[in-house]
C-alpha cells in the first residue's frame, strides 16, 4: 500500500457519493440522506481500519514495541488458562526474585476483549490465531471509535458535523500513533471507551434518561477496566457538572445523569482488582465525590426552598454550607493525616506539575513517552486541527449549550494534559477532531448557502467559492499529511528494523528476535536474564525466560539494583549479579550499525536511577567536564563500567568504516577510549549478526577445592 | 571397554521374525559379502552385496541388526534390480531352490551411530567422532568370505580398531577378507576420525498436508532441529565466527520441494524469518532455510515453513473404486537428515470417509478431527507416525478416501447461507418496533 491508496479512498468517498446522488433522484430525500450517511460511514469504517495496516503489509503481522508484548503474553495466558486463573496469575518469570501479581496490577479490559473476540471467532469455527486477533484489535477499535465519534458529534451538533468528525478521527495521526496494527496496547481500546462514555454522558445530560446514564456507567466501567486514563473521565464529568451548576444550568436531567453515573460507575469500577478501593480513598477521585455531595445538597436545598420563606432559607443555606464545608474539610484532613486517603501518585503529580518528575522521580522522567510535547509534534500529530481547534471553540462559545460546555472543558483540559506528556496527545486528538469538525461544518454550511444564493447578491458567490475552495484544499492536505505521517512515522514495529542501502534496496535488521530466539532455545528453562528494564517485556514474551526488571516499573529500588550493576566495575557487578542469581546479561549495542537508542545512550539514566538508591553511584563520575563521552577523554569510571565493557568487548578489533581506526563507534562517531580488555567474570554467550544484541553468561564461582 | 560389553549384549537381542532360529540358521550360507560403509555424513550408509546359497528351498532371507541401532533398510534383488519388501528385517523374495543362489544388494542406514568424541569442543575446533560397528557382517547365517571398506569424511583418523588383515589408507579403512565366520559373530569395530559434516537432527518433525478440492494442497512442516554433534564449549564469539566460520556449524538447511510449489513462508513462534530463498532446478525447487542464528554444537531451534501445491498433480481418482488417491512424499527432502520423531498429518476435506493408506514401510496410524474455517462437523485428520527415519524415507505414500461430489459445495453454500441470514436479520430488525409506547421520549435540549 502506498501513500496514495488511503487518501484515494477518502476522495472516492466523494465521487461515489456524487454517483449515488445522480442515481437516486427518484428516492425520497430522507432515504437518500440515510443511504448517503450509511455509505460515508462504511467508507470511513474501512478507511480507519486499512490506513493502520501499513506495518502489516510492509513487515508482517507482528506485535510492536514493548508494552504490547506484555499484553500479548497475558492475553495468551488468559486464552490458555481461563479468566479466573488469569485474575489470580502470579508471574514468577518477571521481577525475579520478587515476582509480580499480574492479575492485581493490570487493567484487564484489553486482554479480556481480545480473548473474547478470539473465543467468538473460534466458536463459529473461524480458527484465527490469537496473535492476529491482538494485532488487528486496535485498528478495528479505531473504526469503532470513528463510529462513536460520529454519534458524539451528532449529539453535540448535527449529522454533518458527525460525519466530518468521524472522517477526521479515522485518520488523525495523534490517534493512529497508538492504534496501528500490532500496537496492542490499552490506549487502542481505551479511546473508544472514552468517546463512548462521553457520548453516553452527553446523551444522558441532554435527555435525563436513566437508561442512558446506566449505559454511560457501563461504558465508564469498560474504560476503567482498560486504561488508567479513566481518571480523566471521573474528573472531567464532575468538572462539567460543576460548570453547569455555576453557570446556572442545573437541571433534573443533570442530577439524574450525574448521580446515576457516579453511584453505578464507582461501584462497577471498584470491581477491577487493580482499582479496588481507590475511588473512595485516593485524592484523584475526590472531586467526583465532592460534586456528588454538592449536587445532592443543591437538589435538597432547592426542594427545601420551595417550602420555606426567603429569610429562613437564607439562614438555612448559610448554616448548611458552613457545616458541610467544615465536615468535609475535617474528613479530608483526618483522612490525609491517617493515610486513609492516599496522596497523589507520582505520575499524577507530574501531570499537575510538569517539573515534579524531572526533579524527584528519574524513573518516570526517563520514559520517552512521558516527555513534554514539543510544538512541532502538535502540528505533526494534528495538522490543520491545530488551527481549526480554536475556531471550533469559537463556534461552541457562540452558542452555548450543555454539551458545548462539555466540549469546551474537554478541549481545554486535554490541551493542557497533552502539553505535559507527549502520550496524552492521544486524549487531545478526538476532541480536536470534534471541535475541528464543528468549525468545518459550520463554515461550510454558511458558505455553501452563499454559493447557492442567486448571482445578483454582491460578492456572495465569490466569498463562498473562496471559502469552500480553501477548506477543501486544507482537508485534502490533511488527508495526505495523515497518510504520510502514518506511513513514515508510526508504522514501524521497532522490533524489526529496516534501513535503506545506497542502492535503494532494503536491509532488515532482525537482531532482536534472533537473540531472543537464541535465549529461548538455548538457555536453561529457568535461566535468569538481566537487562535494562526496556527489554523486560520482550524478553519474557519472546524468549520465555525469567527477567529481573521489566517495563512495569513498579519497584524502583529493584531497577536501581540493575542500574547499579551496569554502572559498577565488572568485579562489583559480579557480586550484585550473583546476589540476584543472574545467569545471563543482555545489552543492546548500536555502535556497529548506528542504531542510536542503544544501552550506551540510555546509560546515564541507569546511573541516575542506580544513584537514586545508592549515593556512591554519582553521575559526575561518569562525565568529563559535564560531558558524556566514551572516547579517550572519558572518565575512568565510565570506561571500567560493566555497561561499557559488555558493549565494547572485542569491538576494538572491528573496522566499522574505511578511513577510520578500528573500534570506531558509529552512533557516537568516536573511536572508543578503552581497547583490548578482557572479561574475567563473564563470557560472551551470543552476539547477534549485526551486534545489536549481545548476551553474556555470568560465570560460576571458582572451585575452591 | 564398556562399549564393547554393551555391544555384545545388545546383539543377543536380534530381531528375527518368521520361522524359528533353527530353520533360519540352516537355510542359507553367505558365499560372499562385500560391505562398503560410507561415513561422510552424520549417517552411516552401508551398501552390502550379498551372494547367498540356499541350503534348502526358501523364500525368506534374514538380516541381523543390533537392536540398539536406529536403522532404515532397503533391499534390492541384484538380478532383477527390483526393490524387495522388507518386514522387520526379513526379506521376502522369489522362491530359491536348494543350492540356488540369491544376489542381494542391501542398503542399511544407521542413524546416530557416530558419537562426537570429545563431546565438547570450542568454536574453532574440528569435530571428532567415534563410529562403532561390527567388524564382521552381522548375520544369522554362516559367512564363507567377507570384506568391508569404510569411507571416512576426512583422512584425519585418530584411531581405528584393528582385526588382521586390516589397513588405513587416506580416508579409507579396510577390513578383511575374512573366511568362514560363524553366524552371529561379533568383533567390535571402532573408528575415531574427524567429521565436520552437519550433525543436524530433527528431533520432531510434523508435516501437514491439507487437501482442498478447490484446487490447493497446502503443505506445512514444523521442524524442531538440534545440532547433535560435539557441543560448544566456552564462549561463542561473533567476531571469530565472522572472520572464520567454525568447521562444524550449521548455517542453512536445503530442502527439495516439488517444482510446482508456490507461496512460501518461513516463520517461528515469534514471527517471520526473512532469511530464506528458493532456487529453481529442472525437476524440483530447492528451498534454502537459514535459521535465525547459526547452529553451533548442541544448539537447538524450531520453526515452520510451508507452501502451496496445485492439488491436481497429486490427487487422482481411482477408476476402479471411484475413490480419491493422494500421492505425496512421507519424508522431507533434506540430504542426510535424521528425524527422531516423524509425524505426517493429512487434513482431508470435510466428509471424507473410508480413509486408507498404502506405504512402503510400516507406520503407526491414528485419526483426529479438526475444525477450521467454514467447517461444521470438522475435517478428518489422518496421523501417521514413525520414529527414527532418515532421508531414505523420502518416499511416496498413497492416501485414498471417498468423498461425495456434493461435499465440495458445502463451503460456498454455507457462505451464501450466512449472508442471506444476515440480510433476513436486518430486514426483521428494521421492521421491528422495539419501544413499548409509540410516542418517543421528548428530547429537551436547553437551547439548540
Amino acid at each position: 500500500m502506498s501513500g496514495k491508496t488511503a487518501s484515494g479512498a477518502s476522495n472516492s468517498a466523494g465521487q461515489s457519493a456524487n454517483l449515488a446522488i445522480a442515481s437516486m433522484k427518484s428516492i425520497p430525500k430522507e432515504n437518500q440522506e440515510f443511504l448517503l450517511k450509511v455509505l460515508i460511514l462504511s467508507i470511513i469504517y474501512v478507511l480507519a481500519f486499512s490506513t493502520r495496516l501499513f506495518s502489516v503489509l510492509r513487515y508482517e503481522s507482528v506485535i510492536h514495541e514493548f508494552d504490547p508484548y506484555f499484553n500479548f503474553r497475558s492475553t495468551k495466558y488468559l486464552v490458555k488458562e481461563g479468566f479466573y486463573n488469569f485474575l489470580n496469575w502470579f508471574d514468577e518469570n518477571s521481577w525475579y526474585p520478587l515476582g509480580r501479581i499480574v492479575g492485581g496490577t493490570i487493567y484487564p479490559g484489553l486482554m479480556a476483549t481480545a480473548a473474547l473476540v478470539h473465543w467468538v471467532l473460534n466458536q463459529i469455527n473461524l480458527t484465527v490465531d490469537i496473535r492476529n486477533v491482538c494485532v488487528l484489535l486496535s485498528p478495528w477499535f479505531a473504526s469503532n471509535t470513528a463510529m462513536v465519534t460520529y454519534k458524539f458529534a451528532k449529539e453535540i451538533k448535527d449529522t454533518q458535523t458527525g460525519l466530518v468528525a468521524a472522517a477526521m478521527i479515522a485518520i488523525v495521526p495523534g490517534y493512529i500513533s497508538r492504534s496501528v496494527a500490532g500496537s496492542f496496547d490499552n490506549e487502542g481500546i481505551a479511546i473508544f471507551a472514552l468517546i463512548f462514555t462521553y457520548y453516553c454522558w452527553i446523551k444522558s445530560v441532554n435527555t435525563g434518561s436513566l437508561l442512558w446514564s446506566c449505559v454511560c456507567s457501563l461504558a465508564y466501567f469498560y474504560m476503567a477496566s482498560a486504561w488508567g486514563g479513566y481518571v480523566f473521565i471521573i474528573n472531567l464529568i464532575p468538572l462539567h457538572a460543576l460548570a453547569l451548576l455555576v453557570t446556572g444550568r442545573y437541571s433534573h436531567r443533570l442530577y439524574i445523569a450525574y448521580s446515576t453515573l457516579f453511584v453505578i460507575g464507582t461501584i462497577l469500577s471498584m470491581q477491577i482488582s487493580f482499582i479496588g478501593f481507590q475511588p473512595v480513598q485516593s485524592s484523584e477521585h475526590l472531586a467526583a465525590i465532592g460534586i456528588f455531595g454538592l449536587l445532592q445538597l443543591f437538589a435538597g436545598l432547592n426542594w427545601v426552598k420551595s417550602h420555606l420563606s426567603a429569610e429562613g432559607f437564607k439562614k438555612l443555606q448559610r448554616l448548611t454550607i458552613i457545616s458541610v464545608l467544615s465536615v468535609a474539610g475535617a474528613v479530608l484532613f483526618v483522612g490525609t493525616v491517617t493515610g486513609y486517603i492516599s496522596p497523589f501518585t507520582g505520575r499524577f503529580y507530574s501531570l499537575l506539575d510538569p517539573t515534579y518528575a524531572r526533579d524527584h522521580i528519574p524513573i518516570i522522567a526517563s520514559v520517552s513517552e512521558h516527555q513534554p510535547t514539543t510544538w512541532a509534534s502538535y502540528f505533526f500529530d494534528l495538522h490543520i486541527l491545530v488551527f481549526l481547534f480554536p475556531a471550533g471553540l469559537y463556534f461552541c462559545f457562540s452558542k452555548l449549550t450543555d454539551s458545548n460546555i462539555f466540549l469546551i472543558l474537554y478541549g481545554v483540559t486535554s490541551i493542557y494534559f497533552s502539553g505535559v506528556m507527549v502520550r496524552l496527545m492521544l486524549v487531545l486528538a478526538p476532541v480536536a477532531c470534534v471541535l475541528a469538525a464543528i468549525a468545518v461544518s459550520s463554515t461550510l454550511t454558511t458558505y455553501m448557502k452563499k454559493l447557492k444564493s442567486p448571482a445578483s447578491e454582491s460578492n456572495n458567490k465569490e466569498s463562498g467559492g473562496v471559502m469552500v475552495g480553501v477548506l477543501t484544499i486544507l482537508l485534502i492536505l490533511y488527508a495526505f499529511h495523515c497518510t504520510w505521517v502514518t506511513s513514515e512515522a508510526y508504522s514501524s514495529p521497532s522490533i524489526v528494523l529496516s534501513a535503506k542501502q545506497h542502492d535503494g534496496s532494503r536491509v532488515i535488521f532482525d537482531d532482536f528476535r534472533e537473540a531472543y530466539r537464541w535465549i529461548g532455545q538455548n538457555t536453561a528453562d529457568d535461566a535468569r536474564i538481566m537487562s535494562w528494564w526496556d527489554y523486560g517485556y520482550q524478553l519474557s514474551a519472546m524468549a520465555n525466560r525469567t527477567v529481573l526488571v521489566d517495563n512495569n516499573t513498579w519497584n524502583n529500588s529493584h531497577i536501581a539494583q540493575v542500574g547499579k550493576a551496569f554502572a559498577s566495575t565488572e568485579e562489583d557487578a559480579y557480586k550484585i549479579m550473583k546476589d540476584l542469581d543472574v545467569d545471563y546479561v543482555l545489552v543492546i549495542f548500536g555502535g556497529l550499525t548506528g542504531y542510536s537508542s542503544d544501552d550506551i545512550n540510555k546509560f546515564l539514566w541507569m546511573v541516575r536511577i542506580g544513584g537514586s538508591t545508592d549515593p556512591s553511584i554519582m553521575e559526575e563520575n561518569y562525565l568529563t567536564d559535564r560531558q558524556y563521552r566514551i572516547d579517550k577523554g572519558a572518565s575512568p569510571t565510565m570506561l571500567n563500567s560493566l555497561m561499557y565493557k559488555l558493549c565494547y568487548y572485542r569491538f576494538s578489533e572491528v573496522h566499522t568504516d574505511y578511513q577510520r581506526p578500528a573500534g570506531f563507534d558509529r552512533v557516537r562517531n568516536v573511536e572508543i577510549g578503552y581497547k583490548g580488555f578482557g572479561l574475567t567474570y563473564l563470557e560472551e554467550a551470543f552476539t547477534s549478526v549485526h551486534w545489536l544484541v549481545r548476551v553474556y553468561k555470568v560465570k560460576d564461582f571458582e572451585n575452591r577445592a | 571397554m564398556k562399549g564393547q560389553v554393551l555391544f555384545f549384549s545388545a546383539l543377543a537381542l536380534i530381531l528375527l521374525i518368521s520361522g524359528s532360529m533353527a530353520t533360519v540358521a540352516s537355510s542359507w550360507v553367505n558365499q560372499d559379502v562385500v560391505r562398503s560403509i560410507d561415513l561422510t555424513s552424520q549417517l552411516s550408509k552401508s551398501t552390502i552385496q550379498i551372494k547367498a546359497r540356499a541350503l534348502k528351498e526358501s523364500s525368506v532371507y534374514q538380516l541381523a541388526i543390533d537392536s540398539s541401532y536406529h536403522s532404515s533398510i532397503q533391499v534390492f534383488d541384484e538380478d532383477s534390480r527390483l526393490p524387495l519388501l522388507v518386514k522387520f528385517d526379513s526379506i521376502s523374495h522369489k522362491k530359491v531352490k536348494s543350492e540356488g543362489v540369491l544376489n542381494l544388494k542391501v542398503i542399511v542406514t544407521l542413524m546416530g551411530q557416530m558419537k562426537p568424541y570429545p563431546e565438547h569442543i570450542t568454536q574453532t575446533q574440528g569435530q571428532l567422532v567415534k563410529y562403532t560397528d561390527n567388524h564382521y557382517f552381522s548375520t544369522p547365517y554362516k559367512t564363507e568370505s567377507q570384506k568391508t571398506t569404510v569411507k571416512l569424511a576426512t583422512a584425519k583418523v585418530e584411531s581405528a580398531s584393528e582385526l588382521s588383515p586390516s589397513s588405513v589408507k587416506g580416508n579409507t579403512v579396510s577390513y578383511g577378507p575374512y573366511k568362514n565366520i560363524e553366524a552371529f559373530t561379533v568383533s567390535a569395530m571402532s573408528i575415531h576420525f574427524e567429521n565436520n559434516a552437519p550433525f543436524l537432527v530433527i528431533t520432531s518433525l510434523i508435516k501437514e498436508y491439507e487437501v482442498s478440492h478447490w484446487g490447493n494442497l497446502a503443505v506445512e512442516t514444523h521442524y524442531d532441529v538440534q545440532h547433535k554433534g560435539a557441543a560448544l564449549k566456552g564462549a561463542f564469539s561473533r567476531l571469530d565466527f565472522q572472520r572464520q566460520p567454525s568447521p562444524a556449524h550449521i548455517a542453512e538447511i536445503q530442502e527439495i520441494v516439488p517444482k510446482s510449489a508456490a507461496d512460501f513462508y518461513y516463520r517461528d513462534s515469534i514471527g517471520n524469518i526473512s532469511t530464506s530463498s528458493y532456487t529453481h532446478h529442472p525437476n524440483h525447487l530447492t528451498l534454502k532455510i537459514v535459521p535465525r542464528f547459526p547452529l553451533m554444537g548442541g544448539w537447538k531451534n524450531s520453526f515452520y515453513a510451508g507452501f502451496n501445491l496445485p492439488v491436481g498433480q497429486f490427487l487422482s481418482v481411482d477408476s476402479d473404486t471411484g475413490s480419491y488417491v493422494l500421492n505425496v512424499t512421507f519424508g522431507v527432502g533434506i540430504d542426510n537428515i535424521y528425524v527422531e520423531s516423524h509425524t505426517v498429518k493429512f487434513i482431508l476435506p470435510e466428509g471424507a470417509t473410508d480413509i486408507k493408506v498404502t506405504a512402503p514401510f510400516d507406520v503407526k496410524m491414528s485419526q483426529e478431527n479438526r475444525k477450521t474455517y467454514l467447517d461444521t462437523v470438522g475435517r478428518p485428520v489422518l496421523v501417521l507416525h514413525l520414529d527414527h527415519t532418515a532421508a531414505e524415507n523420502y518416499q511416496y505414500i498413497q492416501v485414498s478416501y471417498n468423498l461425495s461430489s456434493m461435499a465440495m459445495f458445502h463451503e460456498p453454500l454455507l457462505l451464501i447461507g450466512a449472508v442471506f441470514a444476515l440480510c433476513v436479520l436486518i430486514m426483521i430488525y428494521v421492521r421491528f418496533e422495539l419501544s413499548i409506547s409509540k410516542n418517543n421520549i421528548v428530547v429537551d435540549k436547553k437551547t439548540n
